[in-house]
């Protein structure tokens, strides 16, 4: 548990710093990357709501604090993704006795997470007054980020899936107690 | 079956506190601005995170040359196969190469516009992080007030010929600053056209057009035409100053129209002379002490 956290911090730090220092300058078309949403979809497909939610609202902060945007405004569009992610890609659970099912793929639902940050965060700054061109906005910003963070999913993703290991089905299975 | 219920329970308490979190501190930001706590803490998280960004930047900006070498190689000779063969004829070596050239480049330029400043002081940086959305138009350059950089300094970075304006500093810690760009639809500046003493107006991100400055409230009596070089205006009045002192370039005039709300004043497009996408280091000017 305190290992998890210290990962999942040293992550969303790691990937923010990241996200601000060094994507921003390899994106021709305007959006950059969203990295923090490839994490926070990782964790809500293999840790659960959570983690998924703590470290989304973790990245978004840090986020927002060296970008100097209005703090919480991304923090509340990652906890809707974790959340989104997490309740939609898991619609059974395991019962009493049952193994666990085995976890969705991750890039469809990264392909969503993405595509729903980006949604959200338009969404939020349309009613906080911004005004901007929807043409320009979606060229420019929406349709370069889902697909350059999609693409960077696919090389990040496995790395995360290491790092935050699905628990594996059989660990699931209560012991029996043998004479 | 109540184990599951708690475990529903709880997460929807997390997510649930997490959220009313965010819209606590939403609110919080947009009633304290930037002079409050929210404030303060986003001026510490850059203190934080700028060592860290720093590293980031020299690690990547190996990858990050590359890559413009290749895309400016692209975009001149609009040939992929020439671009692959080149690439493939000098390799890493010409890629380093040019790195070196390019960065000499900037710095002469740099240098170069540093000089025609005249009694203007400045103290010169280097871009440490960027917005990484098409929201915010800022960028965080590694010096602050202990090298004498003040809210509301006037930026330049260094073009091909000599340097251009770029925005100016709207948050300051000692050994950072952020500064918002011209492209931010927030940023006026007073501007006009060099050779044409009445042609000043304000210029400002045009909308709906990424990268493109408007110049506005021309008259239309004014003769304005395209390849217009467009520069600071920098006006002084008893109890009023402009804070970019007059002259720096900031762009070249590409179309010039009658505006349709008015009809009194022309439609300016300026196609700004930085490169905002490839900002690596910047001059602070220091007008005002």
């Amino acid at each position: 548990m305190i290992l998890d956290a210290v990962k999942i911090a040293l992550c969303v730090f790691v990937l923010a710093v990241l996200e601000v220092a060094a994507t921003p300058q390899i994106t021709p078309f305007g959006g950059g990357p969203d990295l923090i949403v490839i994490l926070v979809v990782a964790l809500a497909l293999w840790r659960g709501v959570e983690a998924a939610a703590v470290a989304g609202f973790a990245g978004g902060l840090l986020l927002d604090a060296v970008t100097f945007e209005h703090l919480g405004m991304a923090s509340l569009v990652y906890v809707g993704v974790a959340w989104a992610v997490a309740t939609y890609s898991r619609r059974r659970e395991a019962g009493p006795g049952m193994l666990e099912p085995p976890p969705p793929r991750a890039l469809p639902w990264l392909l969503a997470g993405a595509t729903a940050a980006q949604l959200g965060s338009l969404v939020l700054h349309v009613l906080l007054g911004d005004h901007p061109a929807p043409a320009v906005l979606f060229w420019h910003q929406i349709a370069p980020a889902i697909l350059q963070t999609t693409l960077i999913g696919l090389a990040l993703l496995p790395v995360l899936r290491r790092i935050f290991r699905p628990p594996s089905a059989m660990s699931h299975v209560p012991r029996i107690a043998t004479a | 079956m109540l184990l599951s219920k708690n475990r529903i329970i709880r997460r929807r308490a997390v997510v649930g506190l997490l959220l009313a979190a965010s819209l606590t501190l939403l609110t919080l930001s947009f009633r304290e601005g930037s002079s409050g706590v929210v404030g303060e803490i986003q001026r510490n998280a850059v203190s934080v995170t700028a060592p860290f960004a720093t590293v980031a930047h020299r690690v990547t900006r190996p990858a990050v040359d590359a890559w413009n070498w290749a895309s400016g190689l692209a975009s001149a000779r609009d040939s992929t196969e020439q671009l692959k063969r080149l690439q493939a004829q000098f390799g890493k070596l010409q890629v380093i190469q040019n790195q070196q050239a390019e960065e000499v480049a900037r710095l002469k330029a740099l240098l170069h516009f540093k000089s025609t400043l005249g009694q203007t002081k400045s103290v010169a940086g280097q871009v440490l992080e960027q917005s990484p959305t098409a929201y915010q138009n800022t960028v965080t350059i590694d010096i602050g007030s202990s090298a004498g950089v003040a809210v509301n300094d006037p930026v330049v970075a260094p073009t091909k010929e000599s340097g251009a304006l770029i925005g100016k500093v709207v948050q300051v810690t000692g050994d950072q600053a952020v500064v918002t760009l011209l492209l931010d639809p927030q940023n006026y500046v007073t501007a006009g056209v060099q050779g044409e003493p009445n042609a000043v107006g304000l210029i400002k991100a045009a909308s709906g057009q990424v990268g493109i400055l408007s110049l506005e409230l021309i008259p239309n009596a004014v003769r304005v035409q395209e390849g217009d070089i467009v520069t600071t205006a920098g006006f002084k009045s008893s109890r009023l100053a402009s804070y970019y002192p007059p002259g720096i370039p900031i762009g070249r005039v590409t179309s010039v129209s009658g505006n349709d709300t008015t009809g009194d004043t022309k439609v300016i497009q300026v196609t700004p002379f930085a490169d905002f996408q490839n900002i690596t280091d910047v001059l602070v000017l220091e007008p005002r002490r």
